[in-house]
């Protein structure tokens, strides 16, 4: 059972579309996996439409009139233009997509499928593949971990988003299955190992750094992985 | 000419209801099936009348911009003619799924103003119709809406009015068209003008 | 010393939907709420009022109303409720509240808008284009003369008032033609749109 979810306060965000696209990506993956937050996001952003669109504001005379002035210009515009065609838009068709890494075939989530990625990169037990979205300082990757595999201690200076796609691992905070969402901020040491393999979907908002002796001189290794 | 009219409207005492006026839901929710299920040009007018105001206000907080606003309020509510197929009823308010149309509308919008990208994504992390949560369900409501469709195709005019819904029974533009038998083009150029002889004539009281 | 008017409790049904004196129409009912209305408005045999559903005021109740009669009365294949109803006078609409079933009521009184329906003349005049292109329609459209159990082509004010509730433009506008306009304006504009005159 999913145990570790978006907080509250990510949630209302998400639905209010006040989240960097890479976050808003993440939480959407655990949406797909988790019923309970859809019921939380469902009602937020019924809550949302209410302050939005309910009928008890109130216009202020100058709005009221820039209103009718709106509306007047649209009625002989817009409205004719969208009416004219009255095609409809299909929703697009989601085919699973799968991918193959180091001889593991996993289903991409939904709402990755469109989304391209880079090739998988691998560094001993561990492959990434970076996400091509454009997100100021955020990256997204998709990492997969081999079976017995161990991320380097590290910490974090930004805060990093760990969305376990398929598979387990687990650190020093217990066992985690498909669907967590982890969120860590640079305060957190981990190390997460997995004794199946798994596949992740991370966000993190800045380079890691690493604590261990051997790690610290491939610092640039963080780079890499994240 | 220039009327001196004084309003003849009854102005109803304000100080004795008792509470505000409720969100119109059924009345939005009915004029999003009819544009879904016949593309009613009325109701589709109706629901074009209660959002745009609203979308407006909430580009205007959104980017600051007026220009962007409009074009918030022109996307959303293309959205919404093209895809009121989508709307499931049974899921929730008509002014819900109006809101993430114009959610996503605005992220993707914004998205292009910060970071100059043409991609939009909005789709992608909230889907319009999301397969993943109940599948069959969806399928199914769909199906029967394009067979309610294919039924409707069938039946004679006149009893097709009649199942549409009776509330938004005023003539089309294509129907005065083809009664007065011009062009609809003409039909569209002549209510302009006198919609605009109509604003100069009563200037004097709405300036 | 002030006119003694006559205030009656009647339900009110908000539509987005403009009719003026001597119209009819057609409604779909299906809201228990308004099943219950209709039900009362037979039984007591009160009618109940049709005003235009409004985005911005108390209840969505608009100043102004018509006062229905129930002529005819059907079901649709889904069983569901179709009434034929007349728009028997005009009336002002005071003091709005919900019942426990959001049905809304209110007093309501005579009211003489839109004033030119009563006091207008009533020739035809110079204006039987706009009299001949009402009765093709109506000749063209079966289901108008259906609803239609009494039609007054000689008068120039229900004509008029027809074409209003007719044609394709917002129902702002027509509200805004109706009462916040001379009958000159009105006709004016109707013959700009139905035979492409400057009048």
């Amino acid at each position: 059972m999913i145990k570790h979810h978006p907080s509250e306060d990510l949630l209302v965000q998400h639905c209010s579309a006040s989240l960097n696209a890479s976050l808003s990506l993440a939480v959407s993956i655990h949406l797909d996996m988790c019923p309970i937050c859809q019921e939380k996001v469902a009602k937020i952003e019924a809550a949302n439409a209410n302050v939005v669109f309910n009928d008890k504001q109130v216009l202020s005379p100058n709005e009221d009139k820039d209103n009718l002035e709106l509306l007047e210009e649209f009625e002989s515009n817009v409205f004719d233009l969208i009416t004219s065609d009255s095609g409809i838009d299909e929703v697009y068709e989601v085919e699973p997509v799968s991918i193959k890494v180091n001889a593991h075939d996993y289903q991409l989530p939904r709402a990755l499928t469109r989304i391209s990625h880079s090739k998988f990169t691998q560094v001993g037990k561990i492959a990434r593949s970076r996400v091509a979205l454009d997100d100021g300082a955020l990256r997204s990757s998709l990492l997969h971990i081999d079976a017995g595999g161990e991320i380097p201690e590290h910490t974090h200076t930004g805060f990093e988003v760990t969305l376990l796609l398929d598979g387990e691992f687990s650190d020093e905070e217990g066992n985690y299955v498909p669907g967590d969402f982890i969120w860590q901020d640079g305060s957190h040491l981990h190390t997460p190992l997995t004794k199946d393999g798994c596949l992740c979907f991370t966000v993190v908002s800045s380079a890691l750094h690493f604590n261990k002796g051997f790690s610290k001189l491939l610092n640039p290794i963080g780079n890499l992985i994240y | 000419m220039v009327s001196q009219q004084q309003s003849p409207r009854c102005e109803p005492k304000t100080g004795k209801y008792t509470a505000m006026p409720d969100t119109p839901s059924t009345e939005l929710m009915q004029s999003l099936i009819a544009v879904a299920e016949s593309r009613d040009k009325k109701a589709f007018a109706f629901l074009f009348e209660y959002f745009a105001p609203k979308i407006k206000r909430f580009g205007i907080k959104q980017f600051g911009v007026e220009a962007q606003a409009m074009e918030l309020v022109q996307e959303t509510l293309t959205s919404v003619w093209r895809k009121a197929h989508l709307y499931n009823s049974s899921k929730g308010a008509a002014t819900t799924w109006v809101y993430t149309v114009m959610r996503n509308a605005s992220f993707d919008m914004l998205r292009k103003m910060k970071s100059n990208k043409e991609e939009n994504i909005s789709e992608d992390i909230w889907p319009l119709l999301n397969e993943s949560q109940d599948t069959n369900h969806e399928y199914s409501d769909h199906l029967e809406d394009k067979q309610i469709k294919r039924y409707l195709d069938k039946l004679p005019i006149a009893q097709r009015e009649v199942v549409r819904g009776v509330y938004f029974q005023d003539m089309s533009q294509e129907q005065l068209a083809m009664q007065l038998n011009i062009p609809v083009g003409t039909v569209k150029s002549r209510l302009r003008l006198a919609l605009q002889k109509l604003r100069n004539e009563m200037g004097d009281q709405h300036d | 010393m002030f006119k003694e008017v006559d205030f009656m409790k009647r339900a009110i049904f908000p539509l987005p939907l403009f009719i003026l004196p001597e119209g009819y129409t057609r409604l779909r009912i299906f809201e228990p709420r308004y099943l219950h209305m209709v039900k009362s408005a037979l039984k007591d045999n009160t009618g109940f009022v049709l005003c235009t559903f409004e985005h911005d005021t108390p209840f969505n109740i608009s100043a102004q109303g018509c006062l229905m009669d129930v002529i005819d009365f059907d079901q649709d294949d889904n069983g569901t409720l179709l009434i034929d109803v007349f728009a028997s006078q005009s009336v002002q609409i005071n003091d709005v509240y919900q019942d426990e079933q959001e049905l809304r009521h209110g007093l309501v009184s005579d009211c003489n808008a839109p004033y030119w329906y009563k006091d207008s003349n009533n020739e035809i005049g110079k204006h039987q284009r706009l009299h001949d292109s009402l009765k093709d329609v109506f000749s063209g459209n079966p289901e108008l003369r259906v609803l239609y159990k009494q039609t007054h082509f000689n008068r120039l004010p229900w004509i008029a008032a027809r074409w209003l509730e007719l044609l394709p433009i917002s129902i702002e506008k027509k509200q805004q033609l109706a009462f916040e306009t001379n009958f000159d304006n009105l006709l004016s504009f109707l013959h700009t749109v139905i035979n492409n005159e400057f009048a």
